[in-house]
């Protein structure tokens, strides 16, 4: 069987090795021995009014997590599936059904009446847990919790956020989305980056660009965000690399000379 | 997609020429398996490697560049005594001044990603300064091996030519096709 589809969006390995393979159209994953692939159709959301028929059935695939037995499937206008890797059995979990907080589970349903979750990036946390940014839902992130089975939102929001400084809160789209030990770092579209403490469970800082501080970021959009293993965060922008330091500053990187192919902007880390 | 050296800081390349799905990559679709294998997603499917497997690409040489045709006055030239590759110099007179060479990259990589450029040298004091001069005097050919110098004036020059597979990695010493051309006064 051929690959479900051949513009390629994102990759995650499951716990036999083998390839998954995300694409606009469909999910596919790849037999190393066969060189086949087998291609798994996704269910239609549950969301209250939201149905995938209105985006011509493509599943549109942006992000793959592999954690334990499970795959996350996180998609450009379907939102979120869980997949048994070993059954190959899809559910749609939905953000509003699934809300543990019932105030929120009403507040999401109101805005996903308007517009489904569009998850831009999502990463797993070493408990297991699932993170997730949107386009849909609003400018927060959006938390699963496998053994509860139950989604929670923290909104980068003003009121519930322990910002120092309530001005720090920025408009704009987020893009990208990294986990450390201790912080989650969530890259904006026009805000720069914002950091999430893991033990208060909230936003509590936003690095901006600044024009006169060399030392600030080099760009307010953030692609894409990286922690390394040894716990050191990297932001790409549309200007270049940037390094966070331990003191909050910035060491920026830019692109190769002239006579380079490559482009200043950064698009994506591995490791 | 970039191979960069940490410790020396070189830079080999790679495009859809060496097999890559297309030239560029959707955000966020690379991923690096349990194995090390690296995977790269775009709009024409994916591609799968091993670094250590490519090694033999580590060594990007540039091509050796030769004159493959000649066209004298929209006449093909004919060279008598030794094969146009070969020759090191060619005399013409002063009214067989349009001239239109064509050049090959001789290389294993695909000719689509092979850039020329070429530099033509005056004679200066009676000598030509073949090895101290600028690198902005090479003017780019882009993919086009073809090189038009029309109504070239009377006197000697030495033109060169010379080729790359990979950015920044250019023939050089022996490996730049360099031909002596008179063009006699009228």
């Amino acid at each position: 069987m051929p690959l479900s589809g051949s513009n390629v969006q994102t990759f995650t390995e499951d716990e036999q090795k083998r390839i998954w393979v995300g694409t606009q159209a469909n999910m596919s994953f790849w037999n190393r021995v066969s060189r086949d692939y087998d291609t798994l159709s996704l269910p239609n959301p549950q969301e209250p009014v939201y149905t995938r028929g209105a985006y011509g059935g493509k599943a549109n695939i942006r992000t793959l997590i592999s954690t334990g037995t499970s795959i996350y499937t996180g998609t450009l206008g379907a939102g979120i599936y869980q997949i048994d890797s070993i059954s190959k059995k899809a559910e749609y979990l939905s953000p509003a059904l699934r809300n543990e907080d019932k105030e929120d589970k009403l507040a999401i349903e109101q805005v996903l009446r308007l517009s489904p979750p569009f998850i831009v990036d999502s990463k797993a946390d070493e408990d297991g847990n699932l993170w997730a940014i949107d386009w849909g839902i609003g400018l927060d992130l959006l938390c699963y919790n496998p053994r509860t089975q139950t989604f929670r939102r923290y909104p980068i929001d003003k009121t519930k956020s322990c910002f120092s400084d309530t001005i720090s809160v920025g408009g704009g789209q987020l893009m990208s989305l990294a986990i450390s030990p201790d912080k989650i770092y969530v890259g904006s579209e026009i805000s720069g980056l914002y950091q999430f403490d893991r033990k208060k469970l909230c936003f509590e800082r936003r690095y901006g660009y600044d024009a006169a501080n060399p030392k600030s970021i080099s760009g307010n959009k953030v692609i894409t965000v990286f922690v390394s293993k040894a716990d050191e965060v990297w932001a790409g922008t549309e200007n270049g690399l940037n390094r966070l330091k331990k003191d909050g500053t910035f060491e920026r990187f830019q692109n190769f000379p002239n006579n380079s192919p490559l482009k200043k902007t950064t698009k994506a880390f591995f490791g | 997609m970039c191979r960069l050296h940490q410790r020396d800081g070189t830079r080999i390349y790679y495009n859809q020429y060496n097999g890559l799905q297309s030239g560029g990559f959707n955000q966020n679709a690379i991923f690096k398996s349990s194995s090390g294998e690296i995977f790269v997603g775009g709009a024409n499917g994916f591609n799968y490697f091993h670094p250590d497997s490519v090694i033999a690409w580590q060594k990007q040489t540039a091509p050796r560049v030769v004159l493959t045709h000649l066209n004298v006055m929209n006449k093909d030239y004919v060279s008598q005594d030794t094969a146009l590759e070969f020759r090191k110099a060619i005399a013409l007179a002063h009214d067989e001044n349009d001239l239109q060479f064509t050049f090959a990259a001789l290389g294993l990589g695909t000719p689509d990603n092979n850039r020329y450029e070429y530099g033509i040298i005056l004679k200066n004091d009676g000598w030509f300064n073949l090895f101290s001069r600028p690198d902005t005097a090479w003017v780019s050919m882009s993919n086009n091996s073809l090189l038009n110098l029309p109504r070239m004036s009377f006197g000697d020059y030495v033109l060169e030519v010379r080729a790359s597979a990979a950015p920044d990695i250019w023939s050089s010493g022996e490996d730049i096709a360099r031909l002596y051309l008179n063009i006699s006064a009228p």
